[in-house]
C-alpha cells in the first residue's frame, strides 16, 4: 500500500516536471549520450561523425587557403596570421623535437593535428553543434592512434628489442592503459562538458544568460586543456618508448 | 515496481558516492599540489613559469579522476 | 547490411567500424596538415633561421676583415711615421755632417790662405830686409869712402844724413 503510494507520488512528480520543463533531465542526458543513429552510406553511426568530417574538411580547406594565399607571402618579420602560424607550429615542433629528436619529425605533425582537431571539434559546441568527442568511438580512435604512434616510434628506435619489455606481463597492461586512459579522459571531459551544456540549454529559464558563463568552463576551458594535455601526454609517452 | 524503485534509489546512491568520493580525492590532490606549488614559487619566484605549467599538468590529471567519477555517475543515473 | 557489424549491446554505441572510420579521417587530416601547413611553415622558418645565421656570419666575417684592414692601415701609418722620423733624422744627420764638412773645408781653406798670405808676407819681409841690408851696406861703403877722403864735419854729417834721407825718400 505504502509502496504503491510512494510509486504513484514519484510518477506524479515526474509528470509535473515534464509538464513544467518539457523533457526530463534523464532524457536530455540520455539523448546526449546515445543520440539517434544517422545513416552514413548504409551504416548506422553516431551523428558525431559528421562533426568529425566537417572539422576535417574545414581544417583541410583552411590549410589549402593558407597554403595558396598566405604562405607564399611570408615575410621575414612575422605579423598577423604568419605570427600565429609560426607560433603554434614552432611550439609543437620545438616541444616534439627537443624531446624526441629524429622521431619529432613524425610525432610533431601528429600532435599538432590532434591538438587542432580536439580544440576545434570541441569549440563547435559553442555554436550548438555536437562535439566530435561526445562519441566514444572518436575518442578510442584517437587513443588507438596514439598507441600506434608510440609503438611505431618504439619499434623504429629499438627494433625488435622492444618486445623484450613484455617479458614482464604487467607492461602489456601499462601500454593498454595508456591508450585507454587517453581516450577515456577525452571522452569524459568533453562529454561531461557537453552534457552540462545540453542540460543548460534544455530548459528555457536556464538558457538565457547562464550559457555565457557555463560555456567558458565546459567548452573553452576543456578545449584548451584537453588539446594541450593530449599533445603533451603523447609526446611524453613516445619519449618514454624511445629512450 | 518495488525492485525498479530500489534499483533507481541504489543507483542514485551509487552516483552520489561516485561523484562525491572522486571529487573529494581530486580536490584533495589539487589542494596539496597547489600548496606545494605556492611554496615552490615562494622559494623560487624566478621558476614560476615552469612550476605553473607542471601544476596545470598535474591539475589535469587530478581533474581526469573527477571527470571519470562524473561520467560514471551520469551513466548510473541514465542507463 | 552493415548493421550486423555494430554490436547492439555495446555500451555508449561502441562500434569498431566507426573507430576505423575516425582513424582514417584522422590519418587523412594528419597527412593534409603535414603537407599543406606544417612542412611549409617549418621549412620557411628553418630557411629564415639559416639566412639570419648566414647574414650574421657574413657580417661577423666582414667586421673581422674590416678590423684586420684597420689594423693593417694603422700599422702602415705607424710605419710611415717611423719612416718619416728616420728620414728626417738621417737628413738632419747628413746635413750636419755636410755642414761640418763645409765648415771644415772652409776652415782649411782659410787656414791655407792665411798660411799663404803669411808666407807671402814673410817672403816680402825677407825681400825688404835684403834690400835694406843692401842699402845699408851701400851706405856704409859710401860713408867709409867719404870718411877716407876727408875729415868728417858735423855739417858734412848732417849733409850726408840729409842726403841719405832724401835718397831714401825717393
Amino acid at each position: 500500500m505504502q509502496t504503491m503510494l510512494s510509486g504513484k507520488f514519484a510518477d506524479f512528480l515526474r509528470e509535473q516536471y515534464e509538464a513544467a520543463f518539457g523533457k526530463t533531465m534523464g532524457e536530455t542526458v540520455n539523448e546526449a549520450l546515445n543520440p539517434e543513429s544517422v545513416n552514413l552510406f548504409g551504416l548506422q553511426v553516431n551523428p558525431a561523425i559528421y562533426t568529425a568530417f566537417g572539422v576535417t574538411a574545414f581544417l583541410l580547406l583552411v590549410c589549402v587557403l593558407l597554403r595558396i594565399f598566405v604562405i607564399p607571402k611570408f615575410k621575414k618579420q612575422p605579423k598577423g596570421i604568419q605570427l600565429f602560424l609560426e607560433g603554434i607550429v614552432g611550439y609543437f615542433d620545438r616541444s616534439a623535437t627537443s624531446a624526441l629528436h629524429r622521431h619529432g619529425n613524425f610525432v610533431g605533425p601528429y600532435v599538432f593535428t590532434a591538438a587542432a582537431f580536439i580544440a576545434l571539434s570541441t569549440l563547435v559546441d559553442l555554436v550548438g553543434i555536437r562535439p566530435a568527442f561526445s562519441s566514444i568511438n572518436t575518442c578510442f580512435a584517437f587513443g588507438f592512434t596514439t598507441f600506434l604512434v608510440i609503438n611505431f616510434s618504439g619499434f623504429r628506435e629499438h627494433k625488435l628489442h622492444r618486445l623484450s619489455r613484455y617479458k614482464n606481463p604487467i607492461n602489456i597492461l601499462t601500454d593498454a592503459s595508456v591508450a585507454l586512459s587517453l581516450s577515456l579522459r577525452l571522452f569524459g571531459a568533453i562529454t561531461s562538458g557537453f552534457i552540462i551544456t545540453e542540460l543548460v540549454y534544455a530548459f528555457i529559464f536556464t538558457s538565457l544568460v547562464l550559457p555565457a558563463g557555463v560555456a567558458v568552463i565546459t567548452t573553452l576551458f576543456h578545449a584548451a586543456i584537453q588539446s594541450y594535455l593530449f599533445a603533451a601526454l603523447t609526446i611524453m609517452f613516445v619519449q618514454e618508448a624511445v629512450e | 515496481m518495488l525492485t525498479l524503485l530500489a534499483v533507481e534509489g541504489i543507483s542514485a546512491l551509487g552516483a552520489a558516492l561516485a561523484i562525491g568520493l572522486t571529487g573529494l580525492g581530486a580536490a584533495l590532490g589539487m589542494g596539496l599540489g597547489l600548496g606545494r606549488a605556492v611554496d615552490a614559487i615562494g622559494r623560487q619566484p624566478e621558476a614560476d613559469n615552469k612550476i605553473r605549467s607542471t601544476l596545470i599538468f598535474g591539475f589535469a590529471f587530478c581533474e581526469t579522476v573527477a571527470i571519470y567519477g562524473l561520467l560514471i555517475s551520469i551513466l548510473l543515473l541514465t542507463l | 547490411m552493415y548493421t550486423t557489424l555494430i554490436a547492439e549491446g555495446m555500451p555508449l554505441g561502441l562500434s569498431f567500424i566507426e573507430i576505423l572510420i575516425h582513424m582514417f579521417n584522422l590519418a587523412i587530416l594528419i597527412v593534409g596538415i603535414r603537407l599543406l601547413l606544417y612542412k611549409p611553415v617549418k621549412k620557411f622558418m628553418e630557411k629564415r633561421a639559416l639566412q639570419y645565421k648566414q647574414a650574421e656570419e657574413e657580417s661577423e666575417q666582414k667586421k673581422k676583415e674590416a678590423e684586420d684592414l684597420k689594423l693593417q692601415y694603422e700599422k702602415l701609418v705607424e710605419d710611415s711615421r717611423q719612416n718619416a722620423i728616420t728620414i728626417t733624422k738621417e737628413a738632419t744627420v747628413s746635413a750636419m755632417i755636410q755642414a761640418d764638412e763645409i765648415l771644415e773645408n772652409a776652415k782649411n781653406e782659410a787656414e791655407r790662405r792665411l798660411k799663404r798670405a803669411e808666407e807671402e808676407i814673410a817672403h816680402m819681409n825677407a825681400l825688404h830686409k835684403e834690400e835694406l841690408s843692401d842699402a845699408v851696406s851701400d851706405l856704409a861703403v859710401d860713408m867709409a869712402s867719404r870718411i877716407l877722403q876727408r875729415e868728417v864735419k858735423p855739417e858734412d854729417n848732417d849733409d850726408i844724413i840729409e842726403n841719405l834721407i832724401r835718397k831714401w825718400k825717393d
